[in-house]
């Protein structure tokens, strides 16, 4: 999804959205993402990743209760490794380019 | 000699006839006498004065004493049942043993060595063979035997008397040669002395003749350890120099002890004491017997929730009085009854019929029919259709509600599996139906047709009346809906619960007006939609629900006080109004607005995505909540919102990027401690131009309070309060030009 502004991350699945226009696309969370999974994911219930708007970031939510969650983490892409970087941009290159 | 008769001859015999006697002179010391004999007095004369008289040893008992020639003379035992007489004529007892069975008898082996020298075996075994002798002159030992390995193998001697059999004879008659027998334990290297009868030695009294002899030996209660051996020493004593005595075994002369051992069992349940005890007792949780030292307890415990066992008499009395097998029967008519363990529940006749589906008349009395079609069929207003199973019709069949006529499910599910198009139940087009649909399962499977093709229940073009489904469920897990308003419905559907996986809904809306759906639920699956109305219609006090598609989605119609959920998809979209709804998303939307034209006191939230996002619509009193978006996204040119509530926990509060929106009397959040907390923002250029009487609440004071890149802009403010951020772009310059009048008014 070329125009993706963010992407959403929730048991098996990875939503892209494109925020202003609200399209989304689907794709199933397969093995091929395990190298992002592995590095960002732990027990959240959502993971989203900012592209750019408001920042380039990735944000993890817990115990979602009514569209709510009980508390969250943000981890914004100026504060991440060099490895942490590297792993961000290529998930997001993969995503554009499906 | 005076008074002497004297015959001729002293005897004579006389014959008169019958008689037959003698005479015979005798001699009384005084006179000759003559004696008349005849028949038996010629015995008794004979036999007078001659005494009969018998000895006998002390074993027997001597009676009568027979005298000249009358009396009888008896020989009978002095002993007891259990005695027997020994060989010189006096009673012995026969020996007893504790335990069952009978006594161990061992037999004296000469034949056969032991395994210790100069001992010969002692074996339960007889060995018959040929005779084997052992002789010995003068006194002393004359043979020892040994019992072999293992043997007896118990632990204890019982007391009593061990009874010998033993055969001897002697070189010569004469003498008073005599044994004695000494019984010993042998533990594999000592021996030792139980008991002997060297104080009472038994006479051999049969001189030269091989005689049996008895003897016995009285043995004490003795303990043994498992491996000893018993072994017999015989002596000979009061013999004479020159005289031999020879002990006489096997063939014909099987020497034999009679011991006090128990033959038969030897071990009871692991105990091996001859003698052993039965008790009983109540201990343990189930029937068990419990061996210890010589005592068996039979513990047969009380029954109990935890215990197997006996029953107690009070339980007893408990279950005897527990109901009895219960038949059922099913005649007559009227109540129930319940007599003699017969449970009989009258059938309804009068109405006849059989089936599932039942309808009572007046009187309760049910008349049933096969199917929900033939019911329907048979039913008039005010009646109800009850139905008693679960039934799934495969045909295409549908049914058509009437008016005033109910279905009651009481539970069970009512299923058409058809691949056809063909809708479960219907209600007819331009006509008024009216009635409750409670307590029933509605499935629709089986079925890929498209949208007005196979739902559940479809609700007629252009017909109306009012369907309470209070308990019921409408399940379509083909493709069609739930529940289907068709073409000017203007019917009312009250506490239904829809599902489908179609996005056109598990309840679908496609009347243009007058549709109503109340205190309803719609579940999309699949990505279906909850609730969709798609032409107009109202809902009330209605939730949407959805995993990836809108939880209600209202492109037309009026929803108030509804609830739109989904997970990955938007709440809640409005298209036209929308009062006091809620629409609530994960990561879509919460609500969505586009075309709305009166947007009241609704409220989206979002975690990731915008809590509300408004196309072209009039919001008034709305919230806007976003845990990681914005918290309201205003997109188009002719967007309003008055009164707007709109906050963000980690992004700008809102987005709005057109010089034509305008925000009035807004509270503005923005919680994000980060520069880019930013209050109003854009994605492009352009910010609204009218923000009138607003409050921006910022969290980071270096974020703007209104931020549109890099573009110069004109923005008309005016009242807004701002507290926490920092100032605006430089770009951005007040557009307000006019001046208040003398009323203290503003032109913009």
């Amino acid at each position: 999804m070329e125009n993706v502004t963010k992407i959403d991350i929730m048991i098996d699945t990875i939503y892209c959205y494109d925020e202003i226009t609200n399209e989304r696309v689907d794709y199933p969370l397969t093995s091929e993402y395990d190298f992002f999974i592995n590095e960002f994911s732990d027990t959240q219930e959502l993971l989203t990743v900012n592209i750019s708007d408001p920042i380039a970031r990735i944000m993890k939510f817990y115990n979602i209760e009514n569209s709510i969650p009980k508390s969250f983490v943000e981890l914004d892409y100026i504060e991440m490794s060099n490895e942490q970087k590297v792993i961000f941009d290529s998930f997001v290159e993969m995503i554009k380019n499906k | 000699m005076a008074n002497q008769k004297i015959h001729e001859y002293p005897i004579e015999r006389f014959v008169y006839g019958d008689d037959d006697y003698y005479d015979v002179d005798f001699w009384d010391g005084l006179v000759y006498q003559t004696a008349k004999i005849k028949g038996s007095v010629i015995k008794s004369a004979m036999l007078s004065g001659i005494a009969i008289n018998l000895t006998a040893p002390s074993a027997f008992i001597v009676g009568g004493s027979p005298t000249d020639g009358t009396g009888t003379l008896t020989l009978t035992g002095a002993g007891l049942a259990n005695q027997y007489i020994r060989g010189d004529g006096t009673l012995a007892t026969f020996p007893t043993s504790g335990g069952a069975g009978n006594s161990v008898n061992y037999y004296l082996n000469g034949g056969t060595a032991a395994s210790v020298a100069l001992y010969y075996q002692m074996s339960k075994t007889a060995v018959i063979g040929v005779g084997v002798d052992f002789s010995l002159a003068g006194n002393g030992l004359i043979s020892q035997w040994l019992t072999d390995v293992n043997d007896p193998n118990v632990t204890e001697i019982p007391a009593g008397n061990w009874n010998f059999e033993m055969y001897f004879s002697a070189s010569s008659s004469g003498g008073t040669p005599k044994f004695y027998i000494e019984l010993l334990k042998y533990d594999g290297a000592t021996f030792t002395t139980i008991a002997d009868n060297s104080a009472n030695p038994e006479s051999i009294t049969s001189g030269t003749a091989i005689d049996l002899y008895l003897t016995s030996v009285a043995v004490p209660l003795t303990a043994l350890t498992i491996t000893d051996r018993l072994a017999l020493r015989v002596y000979i004593v009061n013999s004479v120099i020159g005289r031999t005595i020879i002990n006489h075994t096997q063939d014909s002369h099987l020497c034999q002890v009679i011991t006090t051992f128990s033959s038969g069992v030897s071990s009871i349940n692991g105990l091996t004491k001859q003698t052993q005890y039965l008790a009983i007792g109540t201990s343990g949780t189930d029937f068990a017997i419990n061996s210890a030292t010589d005592t068996h307890t039979f513990n047969l415990p009380t029954a109990s929730a935890t215990k197997r066992g006996a029953l107690s008499s009070a339980n007893w009395s408990t279950f005897n009085g527990k109901q009895n097998q219960i038949t059922l029967t099913t005649t007559g008519t009227g109540a129930a009854t319940f007599i003699a363990d017969t449970l009989n529940i009258p059938t309804p006749s009068a109405g006849g019929g059989s089936g599932v589906f039942g309808i009572s008349n007046s009187s309760g009395v049910y008349t049933y029919y096969a199917t929900l079609t033939l019911a329907m069929a048979a039913a008039t207003s005010g009646q109800t259709i009850e139905m008693f199973a679960d039934v799934i019709e495969t045909g295409a069949v549908t049914i058509t509600l009437k008016n005033g006529v109910n279905i009651n499910g009481n539970g069970h599910t009512y299923t058409l599996n058809n691949s056809g198009l063909t809708h479960a139940l219907t209600v007819a087009n331009t006509v008024a139906t009216s009635c409750n649909i409670n307590n029933l399962n509605v499935i629709r499977t089986g079925s890929t047709g498209s949208l007005f093709d196979n739902s559940c229940l479809i609700l007629g073009i252009s017909g109306s009346g009012v369907i309470n489904c209070s308990g019921s469920t409408f399940k379509n897990s083909g493709s069609g809906c739930g529940i289907l308003f068709n073409t000017n419905s203007t019917h009312e559907i009250n506490y239904a619960v829809a599902y489908a996986t179609t996005t056109w809904g598990a309840i679908a809306i496609f009347s243009v007006a007058g549709a109503k759906l109340n205190n309803s639920i719609g579940y999309g699956t699949s990505g279906g939609f909850g609730i969709r109305c798609h032409n107009g219609g109202d809902i009330q006090n209605c939730t949407g629900v959805s995993d990836s598609g809108y939880g209600i989605y209202g492109l037309a119609g009026n929803q108030s006080n509804s609830v739109g959920i989904s997970v990955s998809g938007s709440g809640l979209l409005i298209s036209a109004n929308a009062y006091n709804c809620v629409g609530r998303s994960t990561s879509g939307v919460g609500m969505e607005f586009t075309n709305a034209v009166n947007v009241v006191g609704c409220v989206g939230i979002s975690v990731s995505g915008s809590g509300i996002t408004s196309n072209i619509s009039l919001l008034y009193n709305c919230t806007g909540i976003s845990s990681s978006s914005r918290g309201s996204q205003l997109i188009s040119t002719t967007s309003k919102v008055y009164n707007l509530t709109s906050k963000s926990t980690s992004s700008y509060s809102i987005l709005a990027n057109a010089a034509t929106i305008e925000i009035h009397n807004s509270t503005i959040i923005c919680e994000w401690n980060n520069a880019g907390g930013i209050g109003i923002s854009s994605n492009n250029t352009t910010i609204p131009t009218t923000i009138l009487n607003c409050t921006f609440l910022l969290s980071n004071a270096s974020a703007p309070y209104l931020f549109n890149n890099t573009n110069a802009q004109a923005v008309s403010t005016r009242g807004n309060t701002y507290k926490g951020g920092g100032a605006y772009s430089v770009l951005i310059t007040q557009a307000i030009v006019a001046t208040e009048d003398s009323q203290g008014n503003i032109f913009l």
